[in-house]
């Protein structure tokens, strides 16, 4: 007992930004995730580029559309959006954010062109541009949380390599579905090396959580109280379920996948990442607003 | 940078407003009241001010807050302006009578917002949550639009209401208060009864209404709120309360809550007592339960309930014993020559063992030599185990007191002396001996007195009228003064229901010659929720309801009651800013007075408006800005004086008609115009001014008439030697006609054996030194450490300030023990509740219906408890806990409430607390009215919907459910004119989020229990506590009315010791009757043997 | 000129003058508080103590709302008040998310971000904020900073105790606290169990804004 007690005080905002957020942020990471390793892939096996040329587009247009649907949604003023272009205020992750994203969408209906149209050159004009703005597309969101100053534990360059590792993790998994939806179209060793980007990717991100639910308590008080929230608070459950499903199933089962060739593992291990990299994600939003910040 | 304020506002010149002046009509404009130059507006004016200078108050333009946000200020859309008048009134929220302003919006005369005053010296322009409340109050959807009135041929309280007209209303009540009155005899007009609660008025003007009726007709509700307060005040002083000089004390040693809670002044005491903790002076808050007073003092004395007389006078021992308390001012101004000479009362201390010897010598030390016999028992270590508080806080409380010299305040008014029986003793009597010794009486940071600092006159506006003075009543009204209350210090109000149903009462005091009604005609009460703020609730029910003891009952009410729900006629009088009333305050060493008048009329005829029956004017007024059919009380009596003497056979309507126009109703303006007229300094300044002492409290709402009121006691008298008179209240009084105490110098009138008997004294002055001082109006003319009146009312035992010492002491003066003290606390789960304190933020029944109130506080209700004692009886927070209330005198129980458990730290161990300012209820959502095609909601956002079963004399409440949550108020009557229920400005009523269902009704639960001296009900209860089991329900309550009724009984007849006294007098003479004088005739009762001289038993 | 915000803690008496006087002067619907004031209970019987703290918007110099706001809805005015444009906002919450201090909430009617703005349209035409002239103990003191005769430079001046909130954040309040404590003034020097308590019922909204 600390031995002090609110006794008086109104009733305050506590989730703001729910599940249409979490939302936003894993299908961006999808999006991002499968352009960036579309373009590695394009670029490293030109001969196997016909798939990547044909999902990069189609993954990242119905993802980012998905982003900017529960975007959307989420404003109070759905109607207003459109005010974000013409009163911009630039020093607004936010504003940037959107910016950004509207440039990647250009670039995605431009990849999308190319592959209808089978004029590649189209695309790979608008590659090194592309590249930037899903970079700046990936960490806008990591810039949006940084300036969410009252939540202390999303502080800008860890956030900001987690959102690019989770887009890893989100393109590696989208890939490694699709081929297996379409009866595995890509050699194996790009599905091994997607498979190893996914591994390498939920490991890191493990490591950053488990980082953050150990060191936390050394940063603040609040943040320490957060990831107490989040390992065994209220969200806890999204936590654990997100820390297994994204990261501990999926790294056994690309394993097994990897030992023992069988592909039906890849899938699982890809279907749990995208599940569970949604529960992380939703957990660790909730968990700072479950604080009275005042 | 520079202000361009100023120009930007003359730019805007008022075009509105102007126009609508100029036409002399009001029209809603709105399209010119925008600015589109936002370069008009400064960021950076030069200076910030409170209030806009007074030459701008009939045209005041600010930009509007709410178009502000919404359209980003001025650097986005510009601004909307409002044309504001803001007009002048007083707060109705509690008795501070702070100043407010309403900010009227000139262009659709809707009040936007209610502030403060700066012209009133007391409130400084400040407030407290409650009276800026008042704007919702005024727009609350669930105010009644027009006067309502049960349906013929349904029963009270069966929720069927008809529309009604005002004139209607007067007719019908004026009408049968003619068939008594016109019998002419003092037994049909005791069945007359005006009951006010709370009047917030003050130089009686409705007192002047009731009186002008001929008889004694006028009941309070005092008995409930402070006459415990009071009597030992009264005792002291004949003054039945302090006057603190708050603002220069050193220290504040409150037993009661006026630093942040309530308190009878509450935001102005604060600010005060705010100021002299900024100076550095301490605050000491004595009190069970941590008040937000206690909780930010610099000492909190966790008292048990009731024993605070304990503390005072072990204080006053040591002050004595160290020879440390004030000599020369105790020299001075006690009455110690009385008391050392009267050897009668010494020898019966004697006999009592408070005294060993007795002194031979008469003097001042002979005097304290005797004190120190009295007081010598009263050590800090008895104390500390009386009072249960740890002994090194009392010793730091002394410390302080040592320190603060003859700078102590404190104020004297409920908490004790409320909660307790002998709370009067507890309080005032006890502990302004302490303060006496100490000196701070009179001086700078020391108390003074009521009468020296408040400043009414709302009754003295009788020269614009013809009747002028009526004459003093010979009337008695037992239902106001019951026998057995001679002492009491106002009239045993909550006992009317008690006192109407019993008839062996009536016919044992009808055997000794006095003839009481068992019914009234007429019933009429103001500002008054007698069923819901009550003890015994029930009974009050079942009274109003009964048609053969109520003939017929109204309530002047703007809003839903518990106790309008079982009446006749509902008349919906106005709020804070929608009447009239001259309201003054003692908060502080001053005297000011302050307006309460109707905003929109005063606005409405500022700008050039005529109402077609001038005396009518504020209906009409209210009719024309859309509030609602809402009247006001001054011109509704003025006017029912008529209705009631319409060609003046009665002798009534002369003192309600005009001067200036016979024939006619006196007006509003003549009336306060002749009222503010009395005010020598007021008129000075009006003389300078050019104007009427009306148009100065008009326009600025308050006056402060004298400044600096210290020490009135020392004031002279003049005196004439050649008349050999002195002048008293303007009359030259000849000596002749009085007589001369020698042994204090009280002056006092030449009166039956005066000379005697203290009781039938009435002192005018005393002479000191040679000189005719103000000295105090009590028999003795100074301070009476000694009470003669009391041995003389056979209550010897109680003349002086005592305490019990011991359980043996307590069963002797059972009177004063308190009702809940630890020794009676026997089982393991029993308790003392204090249902007694207020939150800073509501006032009693009048918060419900203000939106913001109510989200502050939710008519919730918790029962403190203290942690450990939850933990011992298994109790967590948010159960559920069956409260047994326990009669300590009779063993009875009368029945349990259900209370939420709060377990706390902040309530001392034994001791429960439980506010009454929730727990509200209604019994419909809301009222269909034929003919009117909206429904009127019915406490909707305030208060939980129950469920009341009734069989014999058990009665059950159970709440339904809580507030009505997601309603939306829509306009959709026809009636054009009216604005209600005010859609514009409840656009939020539907965001209501709290539950509301958490409350509980104590009141209902406690029996009537009259303090057999000072009347006070004693509040506290004994209870018992249980853990509710599965059935029992939140809100739930069980009383059995015989159970309450037989307590009363037995309070009633162990405890008092009836009239008549002395002379058979009903009551001391000079323990005023309030409201108006009475004849000594009034004064006397059929004695049993008349040639009885009386003489105290010794 | 910087228009700030002082608060004497030992003169508030917890009354809520000022927040009620906040919704009255700005229109603040039921569910939203530009002002709240907490009470906070400290230690055990007998040695308790009961703090107020009035809680409102900092008008930071370094505000993260504002730098959020992608449409500038919430922007500083030339006298440092951070001001609110309800037409303008989009409703994206950004600001709620980014307020430290947990000082704006989305108004329910027009479902745009609201929060104190020191009454910026009173300041317009001289007048003090509603709730400096409400409060009975005086213990809300307004004025400019940059004024060194301005009567908050003066305390600022004579009182060694200024408080801000959260001053790690470096956000720069305009609105400080004298005679605080840290129990007063950080969150999370208390406990705020959910639930009915002594006053009220302490609760956390289930929704946010008009849906
Ligand atoms: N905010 C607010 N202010 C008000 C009112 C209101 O309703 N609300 N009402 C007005 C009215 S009508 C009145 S009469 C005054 C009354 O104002 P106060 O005279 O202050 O009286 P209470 O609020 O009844 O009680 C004051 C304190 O006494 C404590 N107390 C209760 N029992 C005992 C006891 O036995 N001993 C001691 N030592 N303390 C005890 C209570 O816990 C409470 O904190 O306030 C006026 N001002
Ligand atoms: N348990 C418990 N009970 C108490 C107390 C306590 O401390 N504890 N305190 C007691 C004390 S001190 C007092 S003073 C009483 C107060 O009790 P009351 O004297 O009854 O006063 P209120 O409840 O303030 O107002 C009564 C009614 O007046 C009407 N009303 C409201 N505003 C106006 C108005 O502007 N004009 C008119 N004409 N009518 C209006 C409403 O119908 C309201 O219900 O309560 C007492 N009851
Ligand atoms: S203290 Fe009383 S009179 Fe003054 S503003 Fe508050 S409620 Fe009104
Ligand atoms: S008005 Fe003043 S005393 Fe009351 S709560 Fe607000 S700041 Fe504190
Ligand atoms: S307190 Fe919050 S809302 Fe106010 S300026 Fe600072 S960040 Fe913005
Ligand atoms: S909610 Fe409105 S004010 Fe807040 S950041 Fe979004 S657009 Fe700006
Ligand atoms: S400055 Fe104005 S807006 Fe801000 S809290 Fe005070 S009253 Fe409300
Ligand atoms: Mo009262």
């Amino acid at each position: 007992m600390i031995g002090a007690e609110v006794t008086f005080d109104v009733p305050i905002p506590k989730v703001i930004w729910g599940w249409l957020v979490s939302t936003n942020m894993w299908a961006k990471s999808i999006a991002t995730g499968s352009f960036f390793l579309g373009l590695y892939f394009i670029n490293k096996y030109p001969e196997q580029d016909r798939f990547f040329r044909k999902w990069l587009p189609i993954l990242g247009l119905i993802f980012i559309g998905i982003t900017l649907l529960v975007t959307i949604l989420d404003l109070h003023h759905m109607f207003r959006f459109w005010k974000i272009f013409v009163h911009p205020h630039f020093t607004s992750a936010v504003t940037l954010g959107a910016w950004v994203v509207s440039g990647f969408v250009i670039i995605l209906l431009i990849a999308f062109w190319s592959w209808l149209t089978g004029k590649r050159k189209l695309f790979d004009k608008v590659m090194i541009p592309g590249f930037i703005l899903a970079f700046f597309a990936t960490i806008y969101t990591a810039g949006i949380m940084g300036q969410a100053t009252a939540r202390e534990v999303w502080v800008f360059p860890a956030e900001m390599i987690s959102m690019l590792l989770s887009a890893l993790l989100a393109g590696s998994a989208a890939y490694l579905v699709i081929d297996a939806i379409f009866n595995h179209p890509l050699k194996e060793e790009i599905r091994k090396e997607l498979s190893y980007i996914l591994f390498g990717s939920a490991g890191l991100m493990a490591a950053m959580f488990i980082g953050e639910l150990v060191f936390a308590k050394m940063h603040s008080e609040f943040a320490h109280k957060v990831i107490q929230i989040l390992a065994f608070g209220e969200v806890a459950i999204f936590f654990w379920i997100g820390m297994f499903l994204a990261f501990i199933v999926p790294m056994i089962f690309v394993g097994i996948y990897t030992q023992k060739k069988d592909y039906k593992y890849a899938l699982y291990g890809s279907l749990s990442a995208l599940v569970g990299l949604w529960f992380i994600k939703h957990a660790w939003l909730i968990a700072p607003q479950s604080l009275p910040l005042s | 940078m520079r202000t361009s304020r100023r120009n930007f506002l003359k730019g805007l010149a008022a075009t509105v407003g102007g126009a609508a002046f100029a036409k002399g009509i009001i029209e809603k404009s709105q399209a010119s009241s925008h600015i589109e130059e936002k370069t008009e507006i400064t960021f950076t004016p030069s200076h910030l001010d409170y209030y806009p200078p007074f030459e701008k108050w009939d045209h005041w333009q600010e930009p509007d807050g709410d178009y502000w946000k919404k359209h980003g200020g001025a650097l986005r859309e510009g601004v909307k302006i409002i044309n504001y008048m803001l007009v002048p009134t007083v707060c109705n929220n509690c008795e501070a009578a702070c100043g407010l302003t309403a900010w009227v919006d000139r262009d659709n005369l809707v009040v936007k917002k209610y502030m403060g005053n700066p012209f009133h010296s007391g409130s400084r322009g400040r407030n407290c949550a409650k009276g800026y409340a008042t704007q919702s109050q005024m727009y609350d959807p669930d105010r009644i639009p027009f006067p309502l009135k049960r349906a013929p041929g349904s029963k009270r309280g069966e929720g069927k209401w008809v529309r009604t007209t005002w004139d209607e209303a007067l007719e019908t009540i004026a009408k049968k208060m003619r068939e008594a009155l016109e019998k002419g005899d003092e037994f049909h007009r005791k069945m007359i009864m005006y009951h006010v609660g709370r009047p917030n008025e003050s130089g009686g003007f409705t007192a002047r209404v009731v009186w002008t009726w001929g008889g004694d007709h006028h009941n309070s509700h005092t008995n409930i709120c402070s006459s415990g307060g009071r009597l030992g005040s009264i005792a002291w002083t004949s003054d039945d309360r302090t006057s603190p000089d708050f603002a220069n004390s050193r220290l504040i040693f409150l037993s009661s809550s006026h630093a942040a809670d309530a308190g009878h002044y509450f935001q102005q005491h604060a600010g005060y007592i705010a100021d002299a903790r900024a100076k550095g002076a301490k605050l000491v808050v004595m009190d069970p339960r941590l008040s937000n007073s206690a909780g930010l003092a610099d000492l909190w004395i966790p008292v048990w309930p009731g024993t605070e007389g304990a503390i005072f006078l072990a204080l006053s021992n040591r002050l004595l014993q160290e020879d440390k308390y004030n000599r020369k001012f105790v020299e001075r101004w006690f009455n110690w020559k009385t008391f050392i000479k009267d050897k009668d009362y010494l020898n019966y201390l004697k006999k009592e063992g408070r005294i060993q010897r007795i002194p031979e010598g008469e003097t001042f030390d002979d005097f304290i030599d005797v004190l120190k016999q009295i007081y010598a028992p009263y050590t800090f270590e008895w104390a500390a185990e009386e009072t249960k508080v740890p002994l090194d806080r009392i010793e730091k409380l002394y410390e302080l007191v040592l320190w603060a010299g003859d700078r102590i305040t404190s104020y004297f008014w409920r908490a004790q002396a409320a909660g307790n029986r002998g709370g009067w003793m507890n309080a005032g009597r006890t502990g302004l001996f302490f303060l006496a010794l100490t000196g701070s009486i009179g001086g700078i940071g020391a108390v003074g007195w009521h009468h020296w600092h408040v400043l009414g006159v709302g009754g003295k506006g009788y020269a614009a009228t013809i009747g002028k003075k009526p004459k003093p009543v010979d009337d008695w009204n037992e239902l106001l003064w019951p026998p057995e209350w001679p002492l009491s210090t106002y009239e045993l109000s909550f006992i009317l229901p008690h006192l109407l149903s019993d008839d062996q009462w009536r016919e044992k005091w009808a055997k000794r010659g006095l003839k009481i009604p068992g019914k009234l005609k007429v019933w009429i009460s103001k500002i008054y929720n007698p069923v819901w703020i009550n003890p015994d609730g029930f009974r009050w029910i079942q009274v109003l309801r009964d048609e053969n003891k109520m003939e017929l009952t109204v309530n002047l009410s703007p809003t839903w009651s518990e106790t309008n729900w079982f009446v006749d006629y509902i008349l919906p009088v106005g709020l804070a800013g929608e009447r009239h009333d001259n309201q003054s305050a003692e908060t502080k060493p001053e005297r000011w007075t302050a307006f309460r008048q109707p905003v929109l009329r005063v606005a409405l005829q500022k700008m050039g408006w005529k109402p077609k029956v001038p005396w009518r004017a504020t209906l009409e007024a209210h009719i024309k800005a859309g509030l609602g059919e809402v009247w006001e009380e001054n011109e509704f009596w003025i006017n029912l004086a008529w209705a009631i003497d319409p060609d003046g056979k009665l002798g009534i309507r002369k003192y309600w008609e005009s001067k200036r126009n016979p024939g006619k109703p006196v007006t509003i303006e003549e009336w306060y115009n002749a009222a503010f007229s009395t005010l020598p300094n007021l008129r000075k300044i009006c003389e300078k001014l050019e104007i009427s002492p009306y148009e100065y409290m008009r326009d600025r709402g308050a006056w402060t008439e004298e400044t600096n009121v210290y020490n009135v006691m020392e004031r002279e008298v003049p005196y004439d030697p050649e008349k050999n008179a002195i002048k008293v209240k303007g009359k030259w009084i000849p000596l002749s006609e009085c007589e001369i105490d020698e042994d204090t110098g009280a002056v006092y009138l030449k009166h039956h054996d005066a000379d005697k008997l203290h009781s039938e004294r009435h002192t005018i002055a005393v002479k000191k030194d040679g000189k005719f001082l103000v000295g105090f109006h009590t028999p003795t003319g100074v301070l009476e450490y000694y009470s003669k009146t009391f041995v003389e009312w056979n209550w010897p035992e109680y003349a002086i300030p005592i305490y019990p010492k011991d359980e043996e002491d307590r069963k002797k003066l059972i009177h004063i023990t308190t009702h809940v003290h630890h020794s009676y606390m026997d089982e393991e789960n029993a308790f003392a509740l204090n249902p007694i304190y207020r939150l800073p933020y509501n006032i009693h029944t009048r918060s419900v219906n203000s939106k913001w109130l109510m989200e502050i506080s939710q008519n919730h209700n918790p029962v403190w408890i203290y942690e450990g004692d939850a933990k011992r009886l298994g109790i967590r927070r948010g159960d559920p806990i069956k409260v047994w209330v326990v009669d300590s005198l009779t063993g009875i129980k009368t029945g349990y409430f259900v209370g939420m458990a709060m377990p706390t730290q902040a309530t001392r161990p034994g001791v429960l607390a439980c506010s009454h300012h929730h727990g509200r209820w209604r019994l419909v959502n809301s009222v269909e009215i034929e003919g009117f095609d909206q429904e009127i909601g019915v406490l909707t956002y305030g208060s939980a919907l129950a469920d009341i079963q009734n069989q014999g004399s058990k009665w059950a409440v159970r709440w339904k459910s809580g507030v009505v949550k997601g309603r939306h108020i829509e306009k959709d009557h026809s009636e054009d004119w009216l604005k209600w229920p005010y859609p514009e400005m409840n656009e939020d009523i539907k965001e209501v989020w709290w539950n509301g269902a958490t409350g509980v009704w104590q009141n209902a639960v406690f029996p009537a229990n009259p303090d057999p001296l000072s009347g006070m009900h004693c509040w506290h209860k004994k209870v018992l506590v249980e853990r509710g089991g599965p059935d029992d329900k939140i809100g739930d309550v069980f009383v059995d009315t015989e159970a309450t009724f037989k307590v009363y009984q037995a309070w009633r007849d162990i405890l008092t010791r009836p009239a008549p006294g002395p002379n058979c007098l009903r009551r001391p003479k000079w323990f005023k009757r309030p409201w108006y004088p009475h004849t000594d005739k009034a004064y006397r009762m059929p004695c049993p043997d008349k040639q009885q001289e009386h003489s105290a038993e010794h | 000129m910087r228009l700030g915000f002082l608060v004497d803690l030992s003169r508030c008496m917890g009354c809520m003058a000022c927040a009620v006087a906040c919704k009255a002067e700005n229109n603040v619907p039921l569910h939203s508080w530009r002002l709240r004031v907490k009470y906070i209970d400290q230690g055990e019987f007998p040695d308790v103590k009961r703090h107020f703290v009035p809680l409102r918007c900092n008008h930071c110099e370094n505000a993260p709302c504002e730098r959020i706001c992608p449409v500038s809805a919430l922007h500083y005015l030339p006298n440092g008040i951070v001001n609110v444009d309800h037409d303008r906002c989009i409703g994206c919450a950004s600001c709620m998310m980014a307020c430290p201090y947990n000082a704006i909430y989305l108004d329910p009617i027009t479902n745009s971000a609201d929060k104190c703005t020191y009454c910026a349209h009173r300041i317009e035409v001289g007048l003090m904020p509603a709730c400096v002239v409400a409060c009975p103990t005086h213990a809300n003191i307004f004025g400019d900073l940059d004024d060194p005769e301005s009567e908050i430079s003066k305390y600022l001046k004579s009182h060694r105790d200024v408080m801000v909130r959260k001053p790690e954040l470096n956000t720069h309040p305009k609105h400080f606290y004298v005679r605080g404590s840290t129990v007063a003034l950080d969150p999370l020097a208390s406990e705020r169990p959910e639930g009915f308590t002594l006053f009220t019922e302490v609760k956390f909204l289930d929704h946010i804004g008009g849906h």
